[in-house]
């Protein structure tokens, strides 16, 4: 039992989508499945921050829905602190918060703080907590100036830094990011990445961390696992990845060092059987 | 308890914040409904009232008619409309999944919702209605004291009419048409135009459809306006039941919609 | 130009089998029907018939039902028309390619005409299934394929279409559809004639009715389905209705020139 505790363990997850497509007006609808993840095993630890990594459409987006009991898996075990996630969603939803890149997922006509009052509230904390963790993470985010701003005022990086000031709004104790610096410049790509490193060694949460920037992959995280056509293909540490391909390149006599981007092509590749 | 009614409040408080800012809002919600209430209104004039039609034998009680019919189908009609443009503007925002990924009862979610636009929409034509309700002497000081009443009715009726909006705008990602083809069939059958007492059977069975229905029989029964309906017990339960129907299907639905999108992600929107 | 026309023609016409506008399309004739719907309840089920000596007189003993019938199917055709053609520029810059017609030297005028040829089909095709539902209703409909009803209609899609040019402009100026076309369209309805008689509207309402093509047009309309008139017969009409279009066409492209020239400098600055 306690093999299970402090971590989200997912075992044997697949994800397969019914799509009903339309043949003209009077044809029945054709049904097609996709195999958006087909059986990945992943565990998430408290404190630590943990990589997914992967090209667009690799299936990251799939898999951090899955896990953060978005929706459902098709088949596949899922429990958070030994407690069965998909059964007990509602449970699981008070603990976890999920942050994705980009500008959506906020009231733009709202201000800042009126969008943590209504985030808040939906997770039942309210009056002076309530306030008081607004200005809190308003503080840790560097919003306090534009608190009373709305929001389709703000640049893309104050909309990314309040979408996780929202993602924090409920204490969560697990954390996951979808592509969190996503079109940010670097300066706050820096900031962000600095947070989150925080998050996980000072707050002690569990962070599942999903990228296609691998620099990023290489600063943060503890432990990575990459996906490529909904198949895990590799996992362990940045270290554990390199040696993998490091085996592999000393045959071919390099002697530069591998850096992870060149690691994870040859991966990719490898694991769809191209070997140019 | 205490959760939900919190729920509610930062629905209610959102709808606000979220509407405030428009100017486009005294168009919709004030001049095209009275541009469409003089419409109809002159739609009669080429008839001759004189002969009691049901209880209406007068200009004035015509008014009085319509402006109750207008008060209560606006009500209606605008938890169709919010549910619609919210359903689609909290789906490409992204916050309809956030608000998912919360833990918060669906229930009260919903209906913060409904209520919150409620608030926030039907004020200023309520306000056009009362003052033509005033002028046709239809609300005198003898009978002010009713005005509460019928705006608890109308509240809490369109608000559960406008939860289950909500909860059947979670399953369709477009429904102009349904809208176009909503909207037609509650104002004529509901009687809001027309006293629904003066249809053929067939119509009459189709207003039986509509909570509208119920609901406007009694605020004109209360205000001694025309004579139809069940008489105020019979349509107080059949509102009632009414409600309670729509309260049972919207739980339903809520779930039903939210199990779809674990399965489908059909929440979100890109 | 010709060119143009045909091009602009076609190039919509692809837009629209790719993606019809459907809810617009339903939207409209909806509405239609419903303008007949509501009357024909009043008439039949609640007041019995009952009609006012004033609506003798104003109407000259028309049918109640098909004078509504009437009313109704041209308001849609009217806002279909205005919708087609106000809408066209706007479109275009909502997408981005409005740009690139700025900077084509392709003929404006050639450009609308082409959106007109492209859209007259549609609209056609709403205001025949109104005026169908309406002869469903009971509406005397004889005179629907004599020469003198295809030479009102033509001249009624010459005003609503003079009236988008002008709509269109405005459109553009206040770079808002929505509520233009609404607001227009409830004053339109209730203030040109399609209910009722404009004869029951205070003088001031019907005095600035007169600036609508859509109130004269109805009135030939009717006077040439019900009473078998021809367009000869009413010099007075038919001289409001070209004067109107004449006026609305140089409004809409002086007004689209002077904003033509403030966009291509944007484009550029």
């Amino acid at each position: 039992m306690n093999e299970y505790l402090d971590k989200i363990v997912a075992k044997n997850l697949v994800k397969n989508y019914e799509l009903k497509e339309k043949q003209g007006f009077f044809r029945p609808k054709k049904r097609r499945t996709v195999h958006a993840v087909k059986d990945i095993s992943v565990e998430i630890p408290k404190g630590k921050i943990t990589g997914l990594l992967g090209i667009n459409g690799a299936g990251k987006t799939t898999t951090i829905r899955m896990l953060s009991s978005i929706i459902v898996p098709t088949s596949g075990t899922l429990t958070m602190d030994g407690v069965d996630a998909v059964a007990n969603h509602l449970w699981v939803k008070e603990r976890i918060n999920v942050i994705s890149g980009g500008e959506r997922n906020l009231y733009w006509r709202l201000t800042a703080v009126e969008n943590l009052q209504y985030f808040g509230s939906l997770y039942g904390v309210s009056g002076s907590v309530l306030d008081e963790r607004i200005r809190g993470l308003l503080e840790i985010v560097g919003l306090t100036e534009a608190a009373d701003t709305p929001v389709e005022r703000y640049s893309k990086g104050m909309k990314q830094r309040l979408q996780i000031a929202r993602g924090l709004i409920n204490d969560p104790e697990y954390i996951f990011l979808d592509e969190p610096t996503l079109g940010l410049d670097i300066v706050i790509a820096k900031e962000i990445r600095a947070l989150v490193m925080e998050l996980a060694a000072k707050h002690h949460k569990g962070v599942l961390l999903t990228t296609h920037y691998i620099s990023e992959a290489e600063e943060l995280c503890d432990y990575i696992y990459v996906l490529d056509k909904g198949a895990m293909i590799a996992e362990g540490t940045k270290e554990d990845l390199k040696d993998l391909l490091g085996y592999e390149r000393k045959v071919v006599s390099q002697i530069k060092e591998p850096d992870l981007e060149e690691t994870l092509m040859y991966l990719i590749n490898h694991s769809r059987g191209e070997h140019a | 308890m205490k959760n939900i009614l919190l729920v509610m409040k930062a629905e209610i408080k959102k709808q606000q914040e979220h509407n405030y800012h428009s100017y486009f809002v005294y168009f919709s919600l004030l001049i095209w409904p009275v541009l469409g209430f003089l419409e109809v209104y002159y739609t009669y004039k080429p008839f001759s009232l004189t002969g009691n039609f049901i209880g209406i034998s007068s200009g004035k009680e015509l008014l009085a008619f319509l402006a109750t019919g207008y008060m209560a189908y606006n009500c209606y009609w605008s938890m169709v409309q919010n549910a619609w443009s919210m359903s689609y503007q909290e789906r490409t925002g992204g916050t309809l999944e956030v608000s998912f990924l919360s833990p918060a009862s669906r229930m009260a979610m919903n209906y913060g919702k409904a209520l919150g636009a409620l608030l926030q929409e039907v004020w200023m034509f309520c306000c056009f209605c009362l003052f033509i309700l005033l002028y046709a002497e239809s609300i005198r000081w003898d009978n002010i004291f009713l005005l509460p009443v019928i705006f608890i009715l109308l509240l809490g009726s369109s608000t559960i009419w406008g939860g289950m909006m909500n909860a059947i705008f979670l399953f369709s990602r477009d429904a102009e048409i349904f809208m176009d083809l909503f909207d037609t069939p509650m104002v004529l059958f509901s009687g809001t135009r027309i006293p629904a007492a003066c249809f053929p059977v067939w119509a009459k069975v189709i207003s039986l459809l509509f909570p509208l229905t119920y609901c406007l029989n009694i605020i004109r029964l209360v205000l001694h306006i025309t004579g139809d309906g069940a008489g105020i017990g019979a349509d107080l339960l059949r509102l009632g039941i009414c409600l309670l129907l729509m309260v049972g299907i919207t739980k339903v639905l809520l779930r039903r919609a939210e199990a779809n999108n674990r399965k489908n992600g059909e929440l979100q929107f890109y | 130009m010709v060119r143009v026309i045909g091009a602009t023609y076609k190039k919509n016409r692809i837009g629209i089998i790719r993606a019809m506008p459907w809810s617009f399309i339903v939207s409209r004739v909806v509405t239609g029907v419903t303008q007949i719907v509501f009357p024909f309840f009043i008439y039949h089920y609640f007041l019995a018939g009952n009609l006012n000596a004033d609506f003798g007189v104003y109407t000259g003993g028309a049918d109640y039902i098909t004078y509504i019938v009437l009313g109704a199917a041209l308001n849609v055709l009217a806002v279909s028309t205005l919708m087609n053609v106000g809408r066209a520029l706007i479109t275009e810059l909502r997408e981005g390619t409005l740009e690139v017609l700025l900077l084509s030297p392709a003929s404006r005028t050639g450009y609308f005409l082409g959106c007109l040829g492209e859209q007259t089909m549609r609209a056609l095709l709403e205001f025949g299934t109104v005026l169908a539902v309406g002869g469903i209703f009971g509406a005397d409909l004889r005179q629907t394929f004599t020469l003198q009803f295809v030479l009102v209609i033509l001249l009624a899609i010459l005003g609503f279409f003079c009236m988008g040019l002008s709509l269109s402009a405005v459109m553009l100026e206040a770079r808002d559809t929505y509520i233009t076309q609404n607001t227009l369209f409830f004053l339109m309805s209730l203030t040109c004639g399609i209910a009722f008689p404009i004869q029951y509207l205070p003088q001031w309402v019907q005095s600035f009715a007169q600036i609508f093509p859509l109130t004269p047009a109805v009135e030939l309309f009717r006077r040439v389905m019900i009473h078998g008139q021809g367009i000869g017969e009413n010099v007075e009409l038919l001289a409001q209705l070209l004067i109107l279009s004449v006026i609305y066409a140089v409004i809409g492209i002086v007004w689209f020139r002077r904003k033509e020239r403030i966009l291509i400098e944007r484009i550029f600055g």
